[in-house]
């Protein structure tokens, strides 16, 4: 299952709650959910809540005659990972880099053009070359 | 002295100390702020530590000369020359002069704790999703999160902690990782994050003047050549496997990133590119500090000697009374 390029967008407490019922059930209507969730809910509510999760891309459906049935889009791992990852990136992102007190070892989230990195291994891979001679012709000596 | 005249005293003493920083932080500022490509030129011809400390210290020094104006001068005149019962009030001038270094304070206090708070949240964040880890090299343990960028980072100013990507981890050799941490690890040694935060407590007078933070932007890149040097102590083959290393984060980050969200391409490119240069290259040093060192010893305790006068602290004041007016 492929992650979308977006970021994961916010969720609020119900629709977290709903999102958990989907990875434990798998795939559900909306009358499944309106049962599995504890107190239990209007059915209304729980569509319109199952209905945004879908709109934020959350969760798939797929209609059977006249009732949708939700899935997650994600699995929870997947979920956790894109979270963290868009959380560190989208820190070092959206922070004005003097005023986020790190030091990283390269720009995280730059990029770089391709030419000129294939330049720069060549010269690296040069380098290499030439120590190793060196090494060599003073091994000799 | 009753509570009345007390409050008095206090309140011009309050006016005069404001209104004399900002005085003196601006033209201090201005000084520096115009000569500032002098200073840069001078610091890339030096070993990159001695120049980074150079432009620190030369970025720094119109708060602290502020800041020991008042403490030195402005504050000892006043309390030693200023009578007690003083009927005198603070001009409008001086009022509003005072209004704009309290602003100035306000918004600089402000920024540098909106930075240890953001700051203080990427690690909570951190350690909230990642997994401490311990890794050969690194003396506490490294967080190790989930994320798509070639992230290694030393985040947090007091007690630092080591932000590792598990893709960057994996994506590293054994040698790569070591020469990464002895970079990171320079940055420790060397309280670079504390360094970072005061330079966002310094405030900039003239920011459209552009100089102060020319400096800032040259101080970033002496640090990090500062760390890869230390990281590469002294050795061809450690110099040529740092730059692997580089270049190495570098594909990762363009493998993962998100082209509308990227920093300017052409400020990436220079910086990685004189990076690597560099240490293929093998320049290290052209001067030391030393001399730079000597200069400001001197000059400090010119100050020093110039600043025990009783005639400065009368001058002073009697400065201090035109403002007053």
């Amino acid at each position: 299952m492929s992650l979308s390029p977006r970021a994961l967008p916010k969720l609020g407490p119900l629709e977290t709650k709903v999102l958990e019922l989907a990875w434990a059930r798998g795939e559900m209507s909306v009358r499944d959910a309106a049962e599995g969730l504890a107190p239990q809910l209007a059915y209304t509510t729980v569509m319109t809540t199952l209905d945004r999760l879908f709109k934020k891309g959350v969760l798939q459906r797929r209609r059977v005659e006249r009732a949708f049935f939700y899935s997650p889009r994600y699995s929870r791992q997947e979920m956790q990972t894109r979270q963290a990852g868009d959380f560190v990136k989208g820190l070092l992102q959206a922070e004005s880099s003097p005023e986020l007190l790190i030091s990283c070892l390269v720009d995280a989230v730059g990029q770089y053009d391709e030419a000129l990195l294939l330049e720069l291994e060549r010269k690296v891979a040069d380098k290499r070359e030439e120590l190793a001679r060196n090494s060599r012709t003073g091994g000799e000596a | 002295m009753n509570f009345g005249v007390a409050f008095g005293y206090g309140a011009r003493l309050l006016c005069l100390s404001l209104a004399s920083f900002v005085l003196v932080l601006a033209a201090l500022g201005l000084v520096v702020s115009v000569s500032a490509p002098v200073w840069i030129s001078l610091a890339g011809r030096m070993r990159a530590r001695a120049g980074a400390r150079l432009l620190l210290s030369v970025r720094l020094a119109p708060l602290a000369g502020a800041l020991a104006f008042v403490a030195s001068l402005c504050v000892p005149s006043y309390l030693w020359l200023e009578p007690e019962r003083g009927e005198e009030r603070a001009g409008v001038v001086s009022l509003v002069v005072a209004l704009i270094g309290l602003g100035l304070l306000a918004w600089s206090l402000a920024r540098s704790a909106r930075a240890l708070r953001r700051s203080a949240r990427f690690v909570r964040e951190c350690e909230e999703t990642g997994v401490a880890a311990e890794i050969p090299g690194w003396q506490s343990p490294v967080l190790i999160v989930e994320g798509h960028g070639p992230v290694l980072a030393l985040a947090g100013v007091l007690r630092p902690r080591l932000i590792l990507t598990r893709r960057l981890r994996d994506a590293l050799s054994h040698e790569q990782l070591a020469v990464a941490l002895r970079h990171e690890e320079a940055h420790r040694r060397s309280h670079d994050n504390l360094k970072r935060f005061l330079l966002v407590l310094a405030p900039d007078v003239f920011p459209f003047l552009g100089g102060l933070r020319a400096m800032e932007a040259m101080w970033g890149r002496l640090a990090e050549w500062a760390a890869d040097d230390e990281a590469a102590e002294g050795r061809p083959g450690e110099s040529v496997r740092l730059a692997e290393t580089l270049l190495r984060c570098a594909r990762l980050g363009s493998a993962g990133s998100v082209p509308e969200l990227s920093a300017s391409l052409l400020c990436c490119d220079d910086d990685l590119a004189a990076r690597v240069e560099r240490l293929l290259g093998g320049r290290e040093t052209s001067r030391s500090g030393i001399g730079g060192l000597l200069a400001g010893v001197l000059m400090a305790g010119g100050v020093a000697a110039l600043l025990l006068q009783p005639v400065v602290l009368r001058s002073v004041h009697l400065a201090l009374e035109l403002l007053m007016e």
